[in-house]
Formats: structure tokens, C-alpha cells, sequence
């Protein structure tokens, strides 16, 4: 059975971690302690023949040693390829996906907003006295019309018409008479 | 006293590699061969025996050696580079185990695994040389020695730090190397060396 000071203190000692009192005193514990003493000496004597770099360590290929120095020896410039790469690519697609975002939303948000706007310009009315089918007139709002546009209101009206033909309908809105 | 001349020796050492981990820094190329040429081959070994596959250990020392630079700033100047390393070495080992989902087996079953993966120049020359002999015995100790045991023998990482990489009292880390020592003066009386000359 191994001596209680050395399954303590042994090891620590030999790695020099107890502090110098506690390292004093197993010391002096060894004076007296022959199993300790020769635990130690063993150890000590393992450590320099079969515990070695050379006995334990390994050789990595010199293909690994090329690309770990290659990479690896100029820190300045590893800093950007690897070290800061990453970041910028985060920034970047951080942004990119932001902006996508808004000219997304921005497109539509104007899209509806022109829709509206040629909802509202194009108002058709129902001339009171015309009773006749084909004799309704349409007008848009706002526009002379003599204006060169009155035609392609009145086809777009017709468009408008055509697509929204049942709620226009029941609005009392008919199609125009190009003619 | 023989121990007093190590304590010396290491903190000369450390002194050392401080200096060539600042030229390193710098963008001096000789500070990156100087510590990579000095301590290649025990990160090397440690990983090697950790993972028992050549191919597997080599990319760790990679990814090891970029984590040291990438975390420079994190290194602790009152501790030794080789500890620092190791440490890191040790969690590339440990993400390695976790990503390959062999961790259970890692711990429970590894002895059988390490055998069957280690490479064959090695097992060639095992029964015709000390380091051959040496490397089986340690192949043949549960894992968790084992990490104990290289850490501090090939890394010279000290139990303190052993025991807090390793996330457990310093008291079972210990244990573990007191343990390993038994085990591989066991195994190599089993291969006919029996005790040092």
C-alpha cells in the first residue's frame, strides 16, 4: 500500500505546484519516507526515458507542416483572410438582406399606392339623361376632354370595366361606347 | 535539487516561447516556425492518441494551430504557451468526439478502437522498440487516464490547469495519472520491460 503523503503531494511535487512551504515539507518528508523517495525517483526516471517528446510525441506529414505554415506564419495576414472575413461577410449579407427587404416592400407599398391613385383618377360617372344601352358617356375626372389622353382613359376604363365587370355593374357603371 | 533545476528550466522555457509568440504576432515568420517546429509533435502525439487516426489528427493540428492564432489575444501570459495549446488541442478533440457522435464510445469503448485504428508503422515497429512498447501501453489505458497522462507528460500542462480543462476536481485528475502510472508499469512488465534502468 503507497504511502498517504505521496498520493497527496507526491505528483504536485514533482510538477512543482505545492508552494514552497508544502513543498519544504514533503521534501523533508522524503528525508524519512523511503517508499515516497523511491516513488519519486522512479517517476523522475520515467519521465526522462520513456516519457519523452521522442517516445510519445509524433511526426505530422510535411504536406500538413507546409499548409499549417503557410497559413499560419503570417498573423497580419490571417487576420484578414480568416479572422475578419467571416465579419465581413456577416455584415454584408446582414445589409444586403435589409435592403433586398426594403425595395421589396418599398415596390409594393408604391404599387398599391399608384393602384389606388388610378382607382381614384378614373372616375366613371353615369350621364342621367342617356337611358339608352351604348348611349352612356364616361369621363375622367380632372381631364379635358379634348385631351389626347381621353382615349387611353376610356380604354382604360374599359380594361377596369371589363375586369370588374359585375361590381361595377351593380355600382351603376357600364361600358363605354368608343363610338 | 533536481526538481528546483526543472521549475528553472520551465520558466526559461516560457520566457522562450513568450518571445517567439510575439514575434509571431509581429508578422515574424521565425516566430511561428520557432514555436510550431518546437512543439508540433507532442500537440501531434497527444492527438494522435486521443483520436487513434493519423488523417483525423493531422486536420485537429490544423485546426488547433488556426484557434491559437485566431485567439491570441485570449492568451494568458502567466501561463505556458504549451499548456495554452494543449488546452486548445483538447477542446479540438473534444468538438471532434462530440461532431462524430462517438463520444459514448470515446469514453466507454476507446481502448478497443484506438487498437483496431492505430496506424501501422506504428504497430510494426511496436514489438521492436521502446517507443513502440511505451505507445501500447499507453493506447491500452482508459481514455480519461490517458488525457491525464499526456497532458501532463507531453504537454507538461500542471494538474491545476489539468483538472479545470478537463472540468473536474483537481483531487480525480490526480487519481487518474496516479492511476495511468500503474497501469503502463503493468503493461510494459507484461511486454518484458520491467521498471526503469
Amino acid at each position: 500500500m503507497g504511502c498517504s503523503k505521496w498520493e497527496d503531494l507526491g505528483l504536485l511535487y514533482s510538477s512543482n505546484e505545492l508552494d514552497e512551504q508544502e513543498a519544504k515539507s514533503f521534501k523533508d518528508h522524503m528525508g524519512n519516507c523511503e517508499e515516497c523517495r523511491c516513488e519519486y525517483e522512479t517517476y523522475r526516471k520515467e519521465q526522462s526515458s520513456f516519457f519523452t517528446p521522442e517516445i510519445l510525441g509524433e511526426m505530422p506529414s510535411e504536406k500538413i507542416d507546409a499548409e499549417i505554415k503557410r497559413v499560419c506564419s503570417n498573423p497580419k495576414k490571417q487576420y484578414t483572410s480568416i479572422g475578419l472575413l467571416p465579419v465581413f461577410k456577416k455584415t454584408f449579407f446582414s445589409v444586403s438582406f435589409f435592403v433586398l427587404g426594403f425595395i421589396v416592400v418599398g415596390y409594393f407599398t408604391l404599387n398599391i399606392e399608384n393602384a389606388d391613385k388610378n382607382r381614384q383618377s378614373i372616375v366613371l360617372e353615369k350621364t342621367p339623361d342617356s337611358s339608352s344601352p351604348g348611349s352612356v358617356e364616361t369621363m375622367a375626372e380632372g381631364l379635358n376632354v379634348a385631351d389626347s389622353l381621353k382615349f387611353d382613359t376610356l380604354n382604360d376604363s374599359n380594361l377596369y370595366y371589363s375586369k370588374n365587370r359585375g361590381n361595377l355593374q351593380i355600382k351603376g357603371v357600364y361600358p363605354v361606347d368608343l363610338k | 535539487m533536481d526538481s528546483e533545476k526543472t521549475y528553472y528550466m520551465q520558466q526559461q522555457q516560457t520566457n522562450d516561447d513568450q518571445q517567439l509568440f510575439d514575434l509571431w504576432l509581429s508578422g515574424d515568420t521565425r516566430g511561428f516556425s520557432g514555436l510550431y517546429d518546437k512543439y508540433k509533435n507532442r500537440v501531434f502525439g497527444f492527438l494522435v492518441r486521443m483520436t487513434g487516426d493519423r488523417e483525423i489528427a493531422e486536420d485537429l493540428l490544423q485546426e488547433t494551430f488556426f484557434a491559437a492564432l485566431r485567439n491570441a489575444d485570449q492568451f494568458d501570459r502567466s501561463r505556458s504557451f504549451l499548456s495554452w495549446l494543449f488546452g486548445i488541442a483538447h477542446k479540438r478533440t473534444i468538438d471532434y468526439f462530440r461532431h462524430a457522435k462517438v463520444e459514448t464510445e470515446h469514453k466507454q469503448d476507446a481502448e478497443a478502437a484506438i487498437g483496431s485504428k492505430i496506424d501501422a508503422p506504428d504497430q510494426q515497429l511496436s514489438n521492436q522498440n521502446l517507443r513502440g512498447l511505451i505507445n501500447e501501453a499507453v493506447e491500452t489505458l482508459d481514455p480519461l487516464q490517458r488525457e491525464v497522462f499526456l497532458l501532463r507528460e507531453l504537454g507538461g500542462v500542471p494538474f491545476k490547469e489539468i483538472a479545470k480543462i478537463m472540468n473536474c476536481p483537481i483531487n480525480t485528475a490526480l487519481g487518474r495519472m496516479r492511476l495511468a502510472l500503474k497501469n503502463i508499469r503493468k503493461e510494459l512488465k507484461k511486454r518484458g520491460v520491467d521498471g526503469v534502468q
